[in-house]
C-alpha cells in the first residue's frame, strides 16, 4: 500500500509556481508559515518592535518640542508652549500667558534650545544604532532556522529527488530564496504595523487641525489600491522568472567546474562559455524587466500621494495666512496652536506628510513583498515535499546485532525503466555475499534499496527476519555501511575523511582503517600525511588511493553490513587480494556484500548472487557456479578466454 | 600550488587603491554610459537645489502673507523669476499659482520638497537578507536616481543597463577564466567557491564604478554648489558657512578609521559565505555517500555551522559600519548645532526672514547628508574592494598557457607520431610524479598503460593530450617541439575518455554531440553502437532522448562509461585516450568494448590505462609503470617471454582468476 502511495503521491518533484494565480490571501498564508521560524525569536522580535516604537515616539516628541521652541520662540516671537515650558522649568507667566516673547526671551532660549537638542539626538541616535545591530542579529537567527530546516530536507529526500534537481538551484534556494523569511518581520509585521499606526497618528493630527483636511488623507489611498492589484500578478511572474532564471546560472556554472575535464579535452570552453553567457544574460534581462515593473509602481505610487499632499499642505499654508481657529484649539493650545500659525502649519504639513509617506511606502513595500513571496514560495516547495521514504509512523528502531539479509520477491523500478522482477536471496552474517551480473543489471540499486535511498514496489527486504520498514531509516543506515562506486571524498584532511562518518574515531582507529583498505603506505607518503588536505576534487590521488580512502571510511565504522561497491576496480591484484584477506581476518562476523566483475575479487566470496534481467539467475559458491553450466559459468569462461 | 589565497588582513591600504584602480581601469570601456549617467545625476542636483525653496515661498508668500521683512537673504538667480511671478498677489492665487508649479516638478523630477513624502527617488531596491550574498542581487541589479518623475525614471533606466552590462561581462569573463585555469587549480578549490565568486563578488564591480564616478563627483558638486550657495545667501553670517564647509572633511576624517576594519571583515564575512556556499555544493553533490554512510546528521551539523559562522562574520561587519554610520550622523548633527547657536540671534535681531530657517535647515540637511554618504560611500567602497579582490586574484592567477591566444591557432591536424623524450613531471607542489619518460605512438596503434596504483599512469595519460603541462625533456607531435600554441592543438586532436565519466544533465544525444557539435543523428547512433551502448540507450523509454540528470546520475556508472565512450568516437579525432574503460564494465561487455577498440584503432591512435589482461593483452605495445617510471615495455608476449615485472604481474592476475 505504501509502496503505491509513495508512487503516485510523492514524486519528489517541484510543483509549478502559479504566480498569476497567487491572490492575497495565498501571500498572506505564506508569510503565515514563516511563524515556526520567527516563533524561537518573538521575545527578541517584541522586543526589538517595541524599542522601534520607542524610537519612534522619542522622535516624534522631541522633535514636536524641540522645533516648536525654534520655529516660534527663537525663529519667531511667539509665547512658549505650556509642555515645552515646564521641561525647560520656564515660569507660566511670563513666557506662555503672554501675548509674544521679548528677544531678550528669546536668546535666552537658545542655550536651553540646543541642550534639549543634543540630548534628543544622541538619544535617538544611539538607541537607533543598536536597535539596527540588534536587528541584524535577530533576522540572521530566523534565517539560519529556515535554512538549517531546508537543508535538512534535501537530505531526508530520496535519491529519486536528488538525480533530478540541479545543485545551483538548490544553493539558491537555500541562500537566496530563504533570506526572504528575514524580511517577512520587517517588511509584513514590523513596517506596515508602525507605518498604519504613523498613518493614524499623522490623521489624527492634521484632524485636531481641520477635519477635512484629515479626511482628504484618509483616502488618499484608494487609487494606489487599484493600481497595486492590477499590478501585483505582473511583479509576481517576473519576481518569479527573476529568480529561477538566476538560480539556473547558478547551476551552470557549478556544473561546468563540476565537469570540468570532461569540458578541456572535449574543447567544450566556447560551448559552455555561450551557454553561461546566454544563462547570464536572461537572469540579468529577468531581473531587469521585473525591477523596471517595480520603478515605475514606485512612481505611480510617488503621484497618488504627492497630489493630495500639495492639497492638503497649500490648504494648511492659506489657513494660517487667515489666522483661522484650529479644529481643536482646546487641545492644541498647550503646543501653541490654537490658530493656525507658523509653527501650527509646520506641524499640521509635517505630520501629513508622515501620513502620506506612511501609505506610500506600505503599498512600496506591497511591492517588495511580491519578489518576498516568490522567493519563500521557492524556499517553501522544498519543505513541501514529501520524502519517498518516510518512516511508518510505529517504525522502531533497529538494535545492533548480528545480522542477516534476505531479499524476498523485490520489485522496483525507476521512474524511467523496470528494474527487478522478483529478486530473492538470503546474506547470512559471517558471510561475503558477491552480487554479480552483467552491467547495468542493477547490483549498485539492490544495495540502495537495502539502504531505503529509495523505496521498493512489491515484496520485502528482511534484516533478521524483520521488514526494513518495520525499522526506522536512520536507525538502518546506521547499521549498514555503503563505500560507493564513485570515489567521494570531502574536502578536508585525510583522517577527516576516514572518520567522516565517525567523527568520533581515534586517530589510532583511523589508522588501523587505513591499515585494513593497504592505504597507510601512500597516506604516510602525503606531503603532510594524515592532514593532507584533499581539496574538493581530490586531484592529487590517483582513482586507486582515493578508492582506499573511501574504503577505509567505510571499515572504520564497523556496522554489521557492509557493502562493497566496486571496491578493487581500479587497484592492482594484489593489493585488492591484500584488502580482502584483512577484511575477512579483522570483519569475520559482518554481513558483508561485495559488488563486483572481477573473477579475482568473485572468488573469494563465500557466495555468489548471479544477477540478470531482474532476477536472481543463479546462487551458490564459486566452485559450485564455476563447474556449472549456468550463466554464471559463461561470465567466468567469458573472463578467462581472453587470459 | 598556484592557490589562490588572500589572506584578509593583507588587503593593505595600497593593495586597496590598487583594486580600486583596476576598476576604474576596467570601466573605461563604459566612459560613454557613465558620463551620460554623470551628467544626468549632476543635472539631478541642480533640479534637488531647488527642493528647499517651496518651503519658503509657502511661509514667506502664503502663510505670513508676503511680509516685507528687511531680509538680507540674497535670493538665487534662478529664484528671481518665480519670485516676480509671486510678487504682488493675493494670497490665495499665490496659493494656486503655486499647487501648479508643484505638480509640473511631480511630473518632471518627482519631487516639490525636501522631505520623504515630497521627494521621490527613482530605485527599486528589494528585500534582501542578512549577509553578503543575498545582498549581492541588489548591487548586481542596481538602479538610481536621486529624483524621479519622468527625468529620475530615464536616470534609473540607464543606470540599470549600465550596471546588467558591466557585470554580465567581468563574470563571464571571470567564468572563462576559470575554465581556462590548468586542471591542478581545481584540486584545492571548491565549486562552492567558484559560484561565489562568480555570482556574489562580480557585482563589486559595478559597485566600486558607481561608488567612484558618479557618486563622489555628484557629492562634491552638490556639496559645492550647496555651500556656494549658502555663502550666497548667509554671507553677512560666515559661521554658517564655515560649519557647512566643516562637515565634510570631518566626517571623512572620522570614517576614514573604519575603512580597514570594514576592509577586513568584508573578507572574512565573504570567505564565510564562500564556505558555506562549498558546504551546500558538497552535501547536495555528494548526497549519495552521505545518505549511504548515514552521515545526515553530520552533514547538517557542518552546515549549520558554517552558516552560523558566516552569519557571524556578517555581523561584525555590520557592527563596524554601525559605528562608522553613527560617527557620520554625530558630525552631521554637531555642526548643525553649532550653527544653529551662532544663528539664532541673527533671527531674533531680524536679519533674516523667518522663511530662512528652513532654507538653512533644508541646506545644512542636503551638506548633512551629501557629507554622510560620502563616507558611508567609502566604507562600502571596502567592501566591494574585497569582494572585487577576490575576482582579481582569479584574474590574475596563471592560465594554461595553451590557452589559444587568438584564433589564428594554425590548422593541425596529427598526422603520426607522438614522442616523448626524457620527460620528467612535478606536481605544483615539488612532487616528483613521472620521471624520465621515453614514450612513443603512432597512429594505428593500441598503447596500454599498466602498473599498480599510484604509478602515475593516469598522470601520463594527462600529459599526452596536454591536460597537464610537461616539465623538463622533449615531447614531440609529428617531429615538431611542442609549444603552447601546439599544445593547444593537439587538446583539439584528443578525444579523452575518464575513469569517471562525467556527463550533463541534458539527453543522451546532446552528451554523445559534446564531442562534436555537428554530429549528425546517424553519427550518434552509430558511435553508439560501436560503444555498445545502443542497446540499453534503445530500452530506455525515451531513447536518445533522456535525459541523464544530474551528473548522469540515473544511470549506472558502466552505462555512464559507454555514453562517454561514444562522445570521443563520434569526434572524429585521431587519437582517444581511455582511461580504465572497462573497469566498471562486466566480462562480456568488456570484450564487446575491447573489439570495437580494435574495430577503430586502424585509423587512431588508442591509447588505454588499464588493469585488466582482457583489455590490455591485445595492446600493439605496452608500457609498464611503477613509482612514475616506465619499467619496460613491449608486446604482450615479448614482455611475458621477458620475465620482468609485467610478467609478475600477469602472473599475479592469472593466479588470482583461476587458482
Amino acid at each position: 500500500m505504501s509502496q503505491v502511495n509513495s508512487k503516485t503521491l510523492a514524486p519528489e518533484q517541484y510543483s509549478e509556481i502559479q504566480a498569476d494565480a497567487i491572490r492575497f490571501r495565498d501571500v498572506i498564508e505564506l508569510f503565515l508559515r514563516a511563524w515556526p521560524y520567527i516563533q524561537p525569536m518573538r521575545w527578541h522580535a517584541s522586543a526589538y518592535v517595541i524599542s522601534v516604537i520607542f524610537l519612534f515616539l522619542w522622535q516624534t516628541g522631541t522633535g514636536f518640542i524641540i522645533f516648536g521652541l525654534i520655529y516660534n520662540n527663537v525663529v519667531l516671537n511667539q509665547p512658549v508652549a505650556a509642555i515645552s515650558a515646564s521641561l525647560l522649568f520656564l515660569e507660566p507667566q511670563q513666557w506662555v500667558a503672554v501675548e509674544e516673547i521679548s528677544n531678550q526671551q528669546r536668546l535666552s532660549l537658545i542655550m536651553p534650545v540646543l541642550v534639549l537638542a543634543i540630548i534628543a539626538t544622541g538619544v535617538g541616535e544611539a538607541l537607533g544604532h543598536v536597535i539596527a545591530y540588534y536587528r541584524v542579529w535577530i533576522m540572521q537567527n530566523v534565517n539560519q532556522a529556515l535554512r538549517v530546516h531546508i537543508m535538512s530536507q534535501m537530505q531526508l529526500l530520496s535519491m529519486n529527488f536528488h538525480n533530478n534537481a540541479k545543485t545551483g538551484d538548490g544553493i539558491y534556494r537555500l541562500l537566496q530564496d530563504s533570506a526572504m523569511v528575514t524580511q517577512i518581520l520587517q517588511t509584513l509585521m514590523i513596517d506596515p504595523f508602525l507605518r498604519v499606526i504613523r498613518f493614524l497618528l499623522g490623521i489624527l493630527v492634521v484632524s485636531a487641525f481641520s477635519p477635512l483636511l484629515g479626511t482628504i488623507l484618509l483616502f488618499s489611498w484608494l487609487p494606489m489600491l487599484w493600481v497595486a492589484k492590477r499590478l501585483s500578478p505582473t511583479l509576481r511572474r517576473q519576481f518569479k522568472q527573476a529568480r529561477s532564471t538566476s538560480a539556473n546560472l547558478t547551476s551552470n556554472i557549478q556544473e561546468s567546474i563540476e565537469g570540468i575535464r570532461t569540458v578541456k579535452v572535449n574543447s567544450l570552453e566556447g560551448n559552455r562559455q555561450a551557454a553561461f553567457e546566454k544563462a547570464s544574460v536572461e537572469a540579468f534581462s529577468a531581473s531587469h524587466d521585473a525591477r523596471v515593473t517595480l520603478l515605475f509602481f514606485g512612481f505611480y505610487i510617488f503621484c497618488c500621494t504627492a497630489i493630495p499632499l500639495i492639497v492638503v499642505e497649500l490648504a494648511a499654508a492659506y489657513l494660517a495666512y487667515q489666522g483661522a481657529d484650529t479644529f481643536l484649539r482646546d487641545l492644541l493650545l498647550g503646543f501653541g496652536f490654537a490658530v493656525w500659525n507658523l509653527g501650527g502649519q509646520d506641524q499640521a504639513r509635517a505630520r501629513a506628510r508622515q501620513a502620506a509617506g506612511s501609505v506610500e511606502d506600505l503599498f512600496t513595500l506591497w511591492g517588495r513583498a511580491q519578489d518576498m513571496a516568490m522567493g519563500l514560495n521557492r524556499a517553501y516547495q522544498v519543505l513541501d515535499l514529501k520524502p519517498a521514504v518516510e518512516d511508518l509512523p510505529d517504525a522502531i528502531p533497529l538494535e545492533s546485532v548480528v545480522k542477516d539479509v534476505e531479499f524476498r520477491d523485490v520489485h522496483f523500478s525507476y521512474p524511467e525503466r523496470a528494474l527487478f522482477d522478483g529478486v530473492s536471496f538470503k546474506a547470512p552474517a559471517g558471510q561475503i555475499t558477491a552480487l554479480v551480473g552483467p552491467t547495468g543489471s542493477g547490483k549498485s540499486s539492490l544495495m540502495f534499496l537495502l539502504l531505503r535511498l529509495f523505496e521498493i514496489d512489491q515484496g520485502e527486504i528482511l534484516i533478521d527476519g524483520t521488514e526494513i520498514r518495520k525499522f526506522t531509516k536512520d536507525s538502518v543506515r546506521e547499521n549498514i555501511t555503503l563505500a560507493t562506486q564513485e570515489n567521494i571524498l570531502f574536502s578536508t584532511t585525510v583522517m577527516e575523511n576516514i572518520r567522516y562518518a565517525q567523527p568520533t574515531a581515534t586517530e589510532n582507529e583511523v589508522m588501523w582503517a587505513a591499515q585494513v583498505a593497504e592505504a597507510t603506505q601512500f597516506i604516510e607518503k602525503l606531503p603532510l600525511g594524515y592532514q593532507t588536505d584533499l581539496g574538493e576534487k581530490a586531484a592529487r590521488l590517483s582513482t586507486g588511493q582515493r578508492q582506499r580512502i573511501v574504503m577505509a571510511r567505510a571499515l572504520l565504522k564497523k556496522t554489521p553490513v557492509l557493502i562493497l561497491d566496486e571496491p578493487t576496480a581500479s587497484l592492482d591484484v594484489v593489493t585488492e587480494h591484500r584488502i580482502l584477506e584483512n577484511i575477512k581476518r579483522q570483519l569475520a562476523d559482518k554481513t558483508i556484500f561485495l559488488i563486483t566483475h572481477r573473477l579475482s575479487t568473485v572468488r573469494q566470496a563465500d557466495q555468489i548472487v548471479y544477477l540478470k534481467s531482474g532476477q536472481v539467475q543463479e546462487q551458490g559458491t564459486y566452485q559450485e557456479l564455476a563447474n556449472g553450466s549456468g550463466p554464471f559459468s559463461r561470465f567466468v569462461a567469458a573472463e578467462l578466454d581472453e587470459v | 600550488m598556484p592557490e589562490v589565497d588572500n589572506d584578509p588582513e593583507l588587503i593593505s591600504n595600497t593593495r586597496a587603491l590598487e583594486v580600486i584602480g583596476r576598476a576604474m581601469v576596467y570601466s573605461f570601456q563604459y566612459k560613454f554610459e557613465l558620463a551620460v549617467k554623470a551628467a544626468t545625476q549632476m543635472t539631478s542636483i541642480f533640479w534637488i537645489l531647488f527642493l528647499p525653496w517651496p518651503a519658503k515661498l509657502i511661509v514667506d508668500y502664503v502663510v505670513l502673507g508676503q511680509v516685507e521683512v528687511s531680509s538680507s537673504t540674497v535670493l538665487p538667480f534662478f529664484f528671481l523669476p518665480l519670485v516676480e511671478l509671486l510678487d504682488g498677489r493675493e494670497a490665495l492665487q499665490i496659493t494656486f499659482l503655486l499647487g501648479g508649479i508643484f505638480l509640473l516638478m511631480i511630473f518632471l523630477v518627482g519631487a516639490y520638497g525636501t522631505d520623504g513624502a515630497q521627494r521621490d527617488a527613482a530605485t527599486a531596491t528589494l528585500a534582501e537578507g542578512e549577509d553578503s550574498a543575498t545582498r549581492s542581487e541588489n548591487q548586481a541589479n542596481s538602479m538610481h536616481s536621486l529624483v524621479s518623475g519622468f527625468f529620475g525614471l530615464f536616470e534609473a533606466l540607464w543606470h540599470i543597463r549600465i550596471a546588467h552590462r558591466m557585470n554580465h561581462q567581468l563574470r563571464s569573463e571571470l567564468f572563462h577564466h576559470f575554465q581556462a585555469q590548468s586542471l591542478t587549480q581545481y584540486s584545492s578549490r571548491s565549486i562552492g567557491d567558484v559560484v561565489y565568486r562568480s555570482m556574489y563578488d562580480t557585482p563589486s564591480i559595478s559597485n566600486i564604478v558607481f561608488n567612484l564616478w558618479v557618486g563622489p563627483a555628484t557629492s562634491a558638486v552638490n556639496l559645492t554648489v550647496t555651500i556656494l550657495m549658502m555663502y550666497l545667501v548667509f554671507r553677512s553670517e560666515p559661521v554658517v558657512v564655515w560649519c557647512a564647509l566643516a562637515i565634510a572633511p570631518l566626517n571623512f576624517v572620522m570614517v576614514l578609521y573604519f575603512a580597514g576594519l570594514v576592509r577586513k571583515y568584508g573578507s572574512f564575512a565573504r570567505e564565510a559565505g564562500a564556505r558555506t556556499t562549498a558546504l551546500i555544493e558538497e552535501s547536495l553533490v555528494n548526497v549519495l555517500a552521505v545518505q549511504g554512510l548515514g552521515i545526515s546528521n553530520h552533514q547538517e551539523a557542518q552546515f549549520e555551522a558554517a552558516s552560523a559562522e558566516s552569519y557571524r562574520r556578517f555581523r561584525q561587519l555590520t557592527l563596524v559600519r554601525i559605528l562608522g554610520s553613527f560617527t557620520a550622523a554625530f558630525v552631521g548633527n554637531a555642526m548643525l548645532f553649532v550653527a544653529f547657536y551662532f544663528l539664532a540671534p541673527s533671527f531674533i535681531a531680524g536679519k533674516f526672514a523667518p522663511g530662512d530657517w528652513f532654507v538653512i535647515y533644508g541646506y545644512f540637511g542636503a551638506i548633512a547628508a551629501s557629507s554622510t554618504y560620502l563616507g558611508r560611500l567609502w566604507l562600502d567602497l571596502q567592501e566591494n574592494v574585497t569582494g572585487m579582490d577576490r575576482v582579481f586574484s582569479i584574474l590574475d592567477s596563471p592560465r594554461e598557457n595553451l590557452e589559444e591566444q587568438d584564433d589564428e591557432v594554425q590548422p593541425f591536424r596529427f598526422e603520426n607520431r607522438i614522442e616523448l623524450k626524457k620527460l620528467n613531471y612535478q606536481y605544483p607542489d615539488g612532487t616528483e610524479a613521472l620521471r624520465d619518460i621515453q614514450f612513443h605512438a603512432e597512429k594505428g596503434e593500441m598503447i596500454a598503460l599498466v602498473g599498480p596504483t599510484g604509478a602515475g599512469k593516469t598522470t601520463l595519460a594527462y600529459l599526452i593530450p596536454g591536460l597537464i603541462e610537461p616539465g623538463s625533456g622533449q615531447y614531440l607531435v609529428d617531429g615538431q617541439t611542442l609549444s603552447g600554441r601546439l599544445l593547444a592543438a593537439l587538446r583539439r586532436q584528443v578525444a579523452f575518455v575518464f575513469q569517471e565519466a562525467s556527463l550533463f544533465d541534458v539527453s543522451i544525444a546532446e552528451n554523445i554531440r559534446m564531442g562534436r557539435a555537428e554530429a549528425t543523428d546517424a553519427e550518434i547512433r552509430r558511435a553508439a553502437e560501436i560503444a555498445n551502448a545502443a542497446s540499453f540507450i534503445n530500452n530506455l523509454p525515451q531513447g536518445y532522448q533522456t535525459r541523464v540528470g544530474r551528473s548522469g546520475g540515473k544511470l549506472s556508472v558502466g552505462q555512464k562509461q559507454r555514453i562517454a565512450i561514444a562522445r570521443a568516437l563520434v569526434s572524429e579525432k585521431p587519437i582517444i585516450i581511455l582511461d580504465e574503460p572497462t573497469a566498471a564494465l562486466d566480462p562480456e561487455t568488456e570484450r564487446g568494448l575491447v573489439r570495437s577498440l580494435n574495430e577503430i584503432r586502424t585509423d587512431h591512435l588508442v591509447i588505454l590505462v588499464a588493469h585488466r589482461l582482457a583489455t590490455i593483452r591485445s595492446a600493439d605495445r605496452i608500457y609498464y609503470l611503477e613509482d612514475g617510471q616506465i619499467i619496460e615495455s613491449g608486446s604482450h608476449q615479448e614482455l611475458l617471454a621477458s620475465g620482468g615485472p609485467y610478467s609478475r604481474f600477469v602472473e599475479l592476475q592469472t593466479k588470482g582468476s583461476e587458482s
